[in-house]
């Protein structure tokens, strides 16, 4: 018993903790928004427009915070200590559930009744809405059905859940969890309050299934409708988003389908119903996709997450369909016109939209016809600047560097590539011990013949190798006589760059420190 | 042949609010509005940048937090820099320097003697 009563204090003083910071992130945030409210009502503005202001201009809140905690106290704890005390209420839940059932003999109704009342949900959105599942939608639930396109029910589907709403004028965004049933259905009870103001976004995600979301805005607060999804099949994908990535956890985060141009959504808050992790060749393999669908996928070690864009091969019909401005887009070959296929091309965009400087940069691999697409990146007739980098293997690093000051339609951009060289680099520090686990990437290179290629910083992670052991690195970018910058960092201990002349020999040496 | 070179900065966002930690403690929205105001409105800070970025230097030890009084007699975050973080400021300023003025070489613009905050060309 008294070991017992030592869990729940441990588990009541971590849970204390987690509660305290918790608020003193939101208190940090609702702060900042009413500054801004301040601000705003002192230059004339009603304190309802204000408000409606400062919460637009913020931004995801809830998003924001939830990183901000991650960074406190990263996904384990986020997870493993709200699923051991949501266990805990469980338990004790049921255990006085049962108590009551056997005093009043009147079992069905009694636990419909309870469970309802105390929107175990709530209390652990994993663990309730699975507990839900199995009984009778009730005026605040939310369900539906999962079946293929012609009707066939799709069994242990995963149905994520957001719902957001607006209690006492503060934003709130509850994230849940279920999978369907052997029928195809999936119900989360209890999932919103009645008469209140309130949105919905159901994603489901079934192996061998395209990613499918459907999305409710406005909803009064009245009985929801059933949801119904009736999925296509999707075709199994290895999805490169980068060396640097490994070991990291992964999730798509939209895809914008090639079929009809509808996007469907995963919010990051619903990242940890997901395990999947990256290889150590920056891969991860999936089956929620078709080809020519433009993903997003965030990647994430617990305390940084990344957004690494993806294009998928195919989708022929929708290309020649957004040959327009905005785009950018063009072609990859060798020197004698053969179409190169799967390079990494690797895009910088520079605009200044409203007279604000803004850097975005993405990444997608050329088709079978060595095309690639960027789509709409930038509007007609605003000023935009573009470098497009091509960093794939076993080909000398190229880039061009195009500026469109008028935000006219762009001219494909054409690359004929040569071949690299294959290099190892054993890289070393001062001393003559091999630099180890260090991460590197080409920040650019000058080459024989005096052309300037660049990798902007904010790109690096397209293209981030990483030593072994001994120090080695096998990087194929380069032609002999190039001389190029390498950029190294090391877990916070090493930063810097070197300057690289790629010489004759299989194995060459270099110095980092 | 390699030959030591510079060292480089990959993001501007800890270097900036460092920087503006410099000259005493500042809660969150403050630093925006330094920083705006000092660029002419030329930065703005993303909040879903700031905030992550602000507890990530905190968890490194270049910052440290507490609670305050805000000058709107509300109860804010402050958060100045430790020794480490003084420390770190300089590498960061010292690795802008060099970045900026080596791109400065690469574009064929004059020299600078102080780093120039901002993007674009």
């Amino acid at each position: 018993m008294n070991q017992h009563i030592s869990l729940l204090d441990y588990g009541r003083s971590k849970f204390r903790a987690i509660e305290s910071i918790n608020t003193e992130i939101d208190d940090e945030l609702d702060f900042h928004i009413a500054c801004r409210v301040d601000e705003l009502v002192d230059s004339g503005m009603s304190k309802e427009e204000a408000q409606s202001k400062a919460d637009s201009e913020f931004g995801a809140r809830d998003a924001i915070a939830q990183q901000c905690r991650k960074i406190n106290y990263g996904n384990r704890i986020t997870v493993g200590r709200f699923a051991i005390f949501g266990f805990l209420a469980a338990l004790l839940a049921i255990g006085w559930l049962g108590w009551e059932l056997v005093a009043q003999k009147n079992a069905n109704s009694l636990l419909n009744q309870k469970l309802a009342e105390m929107n175990l949900a709530s209390v652990s959105p994993w663990l309730g809405a699975g507990m839900a599942a199995a009984k009778q939608e009730g005026p605040t639930d939310v369900h539906g059905a999962v079946t293929d396109a012609e009707g066939t029910p799709i069994a242990g589907a995963k149905v994520l859940l957001i719902v957001k709403s607006w209690p006492g004028g503060r934003f709130a965004m509850q994230p849940l969890q279920t999978h369907t049933e052997d029928d195809g259905s999936f119900s989360f009870a209890s999932a919103f309050a009645k008469g209140a103001r309130s949105e919905f976004l159901v994603t489901v995600l079934a192996d061998g299934w395209l990613m499918t979301s459907d999305y409710v805005a406005g909803h009064d607060g009245s009985k929801l409708d059933a949801f119904s999804f009736k999925l296509e099949p999707a075709t199994e994908v290895s999805i490169y988003v980068g060396e640097r990535y490994a070991g990291w956890s992964v999730f798509p985060n939209t895809r914008a389908a090639n079929s009809d141009a509808k996007e469907h959504y995963v919010y990051p808050v619903s990242g940890s119903a997901f395990d999947d992790k990256v290889e150590d060749d920056g891969s991860v393999a999936m089956n929620h996709f078709a080809p020519g669908d433009e993903l997003r996928f965030i990647v994430t070690d617990g305390e940084e997450f990344e957004e690494v864009d993806v294009e998928l091969p195919g989708g022929e019909k929708k290309k020649a369909k957004r040959a327009k401005a905005g785009d950018v887009g063009g072609q990859v070959a060798d020197q004698d016109g053969n179409p190169v296929v799967g390079a990494s091309v690797i895009l910088l965009s520079k605009s200044w939209p409203k007279g604000r400087f803004q850097m975005k940069t993405s990444r997608v691999r050329t088709d079978a016809e060595g095309r690639f697409l960027f789509p709409k990146r930038f509007s007609k007739g605003e000023k935009g600047e573009f470098l497009v980098t091509i960093a794939h293997e076993g080909w000398a690093l190229d880039s061009q560097y195009v500026e469109n000051p008028d935000g006219a339609a762009l001219e494909p951009i054409e690359f004929a590539l040569t071949k690299a060289v294959e290099k190892t680099f054993v890289l070393k520090l001062a001393d003559g011990s091999p630099a180890k686990n260090l991460k590197v990437y080409p920040r650019g290179c000058t080459k024989a013949d005096g052309k300037e290629v660049y990798l902007y910083p904010v790109s690096a992670k397209y293209a981030t190798f990483k030593t072994d052991k001994e120090g080695k690195l096998k990087m194929s970018l380069f032609a002999e006589g190039d001389t190029f910058n390498l950029n190294f960092t090391q877990a916070r201990k090493l930063d810097g760059e070197v300057e690289v002349e790629v010489n004759a020999d299989e194995e060459q040496a270099v110095t980092v420190q | 042949m390699a030959k030591k070179k510079t060292s480089i900065l990959q993001g501007s966002l800890d270097l900036l609010v460092l920087q503006t930690l410099r000259d005493g403690p500042r809660h969150g929205y403050s630093i925006t509005r330094y920083l705006k105001e000092v660029s002419d409105d030329y930065l703005k800070v993303e909040e879903g940048s700031l905030y992550p970025a602000l507890h990530r230097m905190e968890r490194k030890g270049w910052i440290k937090a507490s609670w305050g009084v805000s000058e709107s007699n509300r109860r804010a975050k402050f958060y100045e820099l430790t020794s480490n973080g003084k420390k770190q400021l300089k590498v960061e300023a010292k690795s802008w320097q060099d970045m900026s003025q080596a791109i400065d070489r690469v574009l064929g613009f004059e020299m600078r003697t102080t780093p120039q905050l901002g993007g674009g060309q």
